[in-house]
């Protein structure tokens, strides 16, 4: 059982404290992606389970077996990184046997393993290539064949896309999705793209600044954000946010944001007079609706990739994004009423940022 | 956009007179010591040797010690390009690697070591052999030589360490490397090519060594190839013919190095280390 258990672990650098305390256990065969912002920590906390960088406090536990202070060659884990740091003065094969050569393995064993690989990778062609002879993609192919040889307990990947190009990283997205279903290990992958997270992950870990701001599911994190950071960050484009105040009236209740009001379901939580901030994802806003006033707009960009199409738009209280399906006859400079799915509104404490109640 | 012509005429003649600067020395080493005695003090001086001959070559090879000088130089020489390589690998490796306590005046403390005249050092020097029982022995000279190379080895490794990522580091850590399997068998390699140059420079500063081997050595059998040349400078003759046949045969070495080794000096190693 391949779990990582990371618990309060915190890491300073000159005393200066990065990561706060950051409780994640991962589950055998589980493919958990931690995202976040460049600088929250989210490396840093994959370097510590590699060990290649020292836990200040805490425990991190691989296998049930706390490796604070197992080194990284013994903690039985493969590390894919960024730069693919691929052996350069060595032959495709020899980067994929070198880790089996140290551990002394027989030669017919090695040429197995490292075959075996590079079927799976499809680098059977690119065997005796030195590395500078290779694409982006087939060297990041080779960093994962270095990694697959060895049979480790727990992969680790380290932004392994973020130098291909967009169309390779969607390819390389799910070639990796297909290995670990293929190999079934534990795999913890680091990204700043929200987008790889959402598609990749069995479980998301949402960071900020060195803390765990929300743990779960694509899907979940998506539909039932836990504060205004992790709402902001998933999903492209991004959230739009009001500030504003809680209305009610009787059965009717709405946010007030910079003269907007905005609609709210009736049993949404919130006090009249609480400040909030009222946060619609743009694929939930829909042009013309029934019941309350819109967020009256004016329309200034409209961009079309032919399957959706995004709108820019002013409103009394800022700009916001809106997403349609398909295409969409609103031309800039146009004046339309927006309406916000009320089952998908969410709301903030504006003081916390916290989640408040259910509004769906 | 084509340069024009009188650019070019420019950019070669200037290239021609350094040429001519650089090597007519060399020419004119080589030239004399195939002249006879008389020819080579000659008033106005032959270009070309009038009769050729190979008598002071011959002289050289069976004066009494020569081979020994070579083979001495030769010891000193290749101890000195080795230890300060050697060293200069695990320091370099050690000050581009680590961050400790104490690095950045140590490696100030190095450089400045480097900024002393040698001429300076010779008398402490010589204090120091002298007590440690090491003067007059080569190993006393390999080690004098190796304290003068050693900074600029250092720094010139460190330099080319710099430049390989840390990241190759990590992955040899990651696949069961030890520090020192990480440095020998993924770091060196790809720092071959400015390891090289190191070992070459410190080689050629150590053969062309006068002001040690004149300090440190005064036994004849220990005598080094610079030693033996200057013998040749008498009070009352100088015997200009060897002179210029035994810089000929002490400048084959460095020469041949420099052909054998220049293969290493151009090759970019480390271009696919990591996607820039």
């Amino acid at each position: 059982m391949a779990t990582v258990d990371i618990r309060n672990v915190r890491k300073a650098f000159d005393g200066h404290e990065v990561i706060h305390g950051v409780n994640v256990l991962i589950e055998d065969k589980e493919f958990v992606v931690l995202v976040g912002p460049s600088g929250c920590g989210k490396s840093t906390l994959l370097r510590m389970i590699a060990g290649l960088e020292e836990i200040t406090s805490g425990e991190i536990a691989i296998a049930g077996r706390v490796v604070n202070n197992v080194r990284a060659k013994e903690r039985d884990i493969a590390m894919v990184f960024q730069n693919y740091a691929l052996y350069p003065h060595m032959s495709v094969y020899k980067n994929m046997a070198f880790s089996l050569r140290l551990k002394g393995m027989d030669k017919a064993e090695i040429d197995e393993r490292v075959r075996n690989a590079a079927r799976i990778l499809n680098l059977g062609e690119l065997l005796e290539r030195q590395p500078r002879q290779l694409s982006g993609g087939q060297r990041q192919r080779v960093a994962m064949g270095r990694a697959i040889v060895r049979n480790p307990k727990v992969f680790l990947f380290d932004e392994p896309l973020s130098n291909l190009d967009a169309k390779l990283r969607v390819q390389m997205r799910t070639e990796i999705k297909d290995l670990h279903l293929r190999l079934g290990a534990t795999t913890v992958y680091v990204t700043h793209d929200q987008l790889e997270a959402m598609t990749m992950a069995d479980r998301i870990v949402v960071m900020s600044e060195g803390n765990v701001e929300q743990i779960g599911s694509p899907l979940s994190l998506y539909d039932r954000p836990d504060n205004t950071f992790v709402a902001g960050f998933l999903g492209s484009p991004a959230m739009n946010f009001f500030k504003g105040e809680v209305r009610r009236d009787g059965v009717d209740a709405w946010v007030e944001a910079q003269g907007l009001r905005l609609a709210l379901p009736p049993e949404a939580a919130g006090e009249s007079g609480h400040a909030v901030v009222y946060g619609v994802r743009p694929e939930h806003l829909r042009v013309g609706g029934e019941g309350a006033a819109g967020i009256p707009c004016r329309v200034v960009v409209v961009e079309s990739t032919g399957a959706a199409t995004q709108i820019v738009a002013e409103t009394p209280a800022g700009r916001i994004t809106a997403a349609f399906e398909g295409r969409h006859a609103l031309r800039p400079g146009e004046t339309v009423p927006l309406y916000a799915r009320l089952d998908n509104v969410h709301l903030f404490d504006a003081a916390t940022t916290k989640r408040i109640g259910e509004v769906r | 956009m084509r340069k024009p012509t009188s650019i070019w005429v420019f950019i070669y003649g200037a290239l021609a007179v350094m040429f001519l600067y650089n090597l007519t020395p060399f020419f004119w080493m080589v030239v004399s010591s195939f002249k006879t005695e008389i020819e080579i003090v000659n008033y106005p001086a032959t270009f070309l040797p009038e009769e050729f001959t190979t008598a002071a070559y011959e002289k050289m090879w069976l004066q009494e010690g020569f081979i020994l000088y070579f083979k001495n130089s030769l010891i000193v020489s290749l101890s000195t390009a080795f230890l300060s390589s050697l060293v200069g690998i695990f320091a370099g490796y050690g000050f581009s690697r680590f961050r400790f306590k104490g690095r950045l005046a140590l490696m100030t403390a190095f450089l400045a070591t480097q900024m002393i005249p040698g001429v300076l050092l010779v008398g402490p020097y010589f204090k120091m052999m002298t007590i440690a029982g090491l003067y007059d022995t080569l190993f006393g000279l390999i080690l004098a030589q190796t304290s003068i190379t050693l900074p600029f080895s250092v720094w010139m490794i460190k330099g080319y360490m710099d430049t390989v990522p840390m990241e190759i580091d990590q992955a040899a850590e990651v696949d069961g490397a030890s520090r020192l399997q990480t440095m020998f068998l993924c770091i060196v390699p790809l720092v071959l090519p400015g390891l090289v140059a190191t070992t070459i420079f410190a080689f050629l500063l150590s053969w062309g060594d006068l002001l040690w081997a004149l300090c440190l050595i005064s036994n004849p059998l220990k005598q080094t190839m610079t030693l033996g040349i200057t013998q040749l400078v008498g009070q009352f003759r100088v015997y200009w013919s060897e002179i210029m046949a035994a810089t000929v045969i002490a400048s084959i070495i460095p020469a041949t190095l420099y052909l054998v080794l220049q293969r290493y000096l151009v090759q970019g190693f480390t271009e696919a280390a990591v996607k820039e």
